[in-house]
């Protein structure tokens, strides 16, 4: 039996061993979008709009939603550090924690993102040396400097966005806290999810801040889910058994597939960033607040 | 000597095989968390017996919340580890609620993001597995009080959100996990299966 003890120790380091290289060697470091885009927060929620033409700057209101300041075509360059806040049982405003803080539960990094096209309305505050920052959640399954070693798979995008400082005034919710003032004067938030990236030129465009189902039924394309069983896009399937409800006076949006533009039938795959750019700019022109009015 | 040389080969080539069939991506799902393949959600809880804390909800809430979480219990192989009638280390799942506005920067009503948020969870406290898995020892449910209007859709909240915090992720079936309009308060089979396929 000992003769026999080193073999099985060797046994169980190779078996060890092997493991963990097969996985090295199956799965590669995640990119920067796989990172970002899983182990953020969960929710459940109403839809508030059901076309990409509802986020374009110059669109009317959508119930509560409201549209976008400017569509942007840039390429994320960095991420840094943003704001933080801590848990506690407060209502309307939570406590800002230094962004390293193990009080932390919720941290908001900034995209750095330089523009390289106003493609419709204005971008006002935040926006200088040709960059924008965008405030996007970091899950807690990822840090910044893992983020930061990804930066070279972050590709270009088209981004529908408001300046947040700008966002909450028109909301009626201006910021006055001094510190998150600054904060929010120097970043601009996400409108309607609405960031549509390219990894790789020519890739089919993903929608990081979106879930599948929801960025399939706003691109227009079905769904596949990770399960990998294809899905319907999301209808409406009201019966006694599950009746449909809204839960608020909010409006709340149809769960009816309205892609913006293409009619042809829906495949699996998302759609190019220059064929999504062609749909936009399309809508922007109906809006009237195209930058470049002559692509009209 | 000469087979326990030829046996330790044989064992490395064997392993090495293992470990490179094992890794390969099981069926992808929507349970858990695993940085190689990881899905939309959720972090799945570190233990099969769950404590819980909801001290500060309204009473309207706290029924569905204990509705979410004895469903929990009955419909799975997860158990409740008991209620903690403070949140302490131990304490898995901590809800609360409030008409919340921009707690935590988010954008509860949706004019911004376009999604009406009624209720929310996040790990606040992951572990990392060796492997790559994340699990969640600590995650917080918030529920928006604007939108708890009825039984109905407290307890399908309360069971969505107790979903998201040990691992399930959205789903289109007939689920409490199925996102916005659906009032169904209980988890599909397709929902237990993954729980009770790791518990």
């Amino acid at each position: 039996m000992t003769k026999r003890l080193p073999l099985i120790l060797t046994l169980i380091a190779a078996l060890t061993t092997g493991t963990l290289a097969g996985t090295l060697l199956n799965h590669p470091h995640p990119s920067f979008w796989a990172q970002l885009r899983y182990g953020a927060s969960a929710s459940d929620g109403e839809y508030l709009f059901d076309s990409l033409a509802d986020i374009v700057p110059g669109a009317p209101d959508s119930g509560a939603f409201k549209a976008a300041a400017a569509l942007v075509q840039g390429t994320v360059v960095d991420i840094e550090p943003g704001i933080a806040y801590a848990s506690d049982d407060g209502e309307s405003g939570s406590r800002v924690v230094a962004y390293d803080s193990q009080d932390a539960a919720m941290r908001y990094a900034s995209l750095v993102v330089r523009v390289d096209k106003i493609l419709a309305g204005r971008l006002g505050q935040g926006y200088t040396d040709g960059r924008i920052r965008i405030q996007v959640e970091q899950p807690a399954t990822t840090t910044l400097a893992e983020l930061q070693q990804s930066i070279g798979t972050a590709g270009t995008g088209l981004m529908f966005v408001h300046n947040l400082a700008e966002r909450q005034q028109l909301l009626g919710r201006p910021v006055t806290d001094p510190a998150q003032l600054t904060y929010a004067q120097s970043v601009h938030t996400p409108i309607g999810e609405g960031l549509f990236i390219e990894e790789s030129a020519g890739s089919p465009v993903l929608a990081p801040l979106m879930d599948g189902p929801r960025a399939a039924q706003l691109l227009g394309y079905t769904y596949v889910s990770d399960d990998g069983e294809s899905e319907p896009t999301p209808t409406p399937a009201c019966d006694d058994l599950d009746p449909c409800y809204t839960p608020t006076s909010k409006p709340s949006a149809t769960a009816t597939s309205v892609p913006a533009g293409d009619t042809e039938p829906a495949g699996t795959t998302p759609p190019s960033l220059t064929a999504l750019r062609s749909t936009l700019l399309a809508a922007a022109c109906t809006e009237q607040t195209a930058t470049d009015p002559s692509s009209c | 000597m000469r087979m326990s040389a030829l046996a330790l080969v044989f064992a490395i080539v064997a392993a090495l095989s293992a470990g490179l069939t094992a890794a390969t991506p099981a069926l992808a799902n929507t349970f858990g968390f695993f940085v190689y393949h990881p899905t939309w959600c959720c972090p799945k809880t570190d233990n099969r017996d769950v404590y819980w804390n909801g001290s500060t909800l309204t009473s309207n809430m706290i029924t569905a919340a204990d509705y979410g979480m004895a469903n929990l219990d009955y419909q799975t192989d997860l158990r409740i580890g008991g209620y903690d009638s403070t949140a302490g280390t131990h304490t898995d799942l901590v809800m609360f609620d409030a008409h919340y506005v921009d707690y935590w920067g988010k954008d509860w009503d949706g004019s911004s993001t376009g999604v009406n948020i009624t209720g929310a969870t996040k790990c606040v406290r992951v572990l990392a597995q060796i492997g790559g898995e994340y699990t969640c020892d600590r995650a917080e449910l918030r529920f928006d009080l604007a939108d708890m209007t009825t039984t109905t859709i407290r307890k399908k909240t309360a069971c969505h959100e107790i979903g998201h915090a040990i691992g399930l992720g959205h789903t289109n079936l007939t689920s409490c996990m199925k996102q916005g309009t659906s009032t169904t308060q209980t988890y599909s089979s397709h929902d237990r299966s993954h729980i009770n396929g790791q518990w």
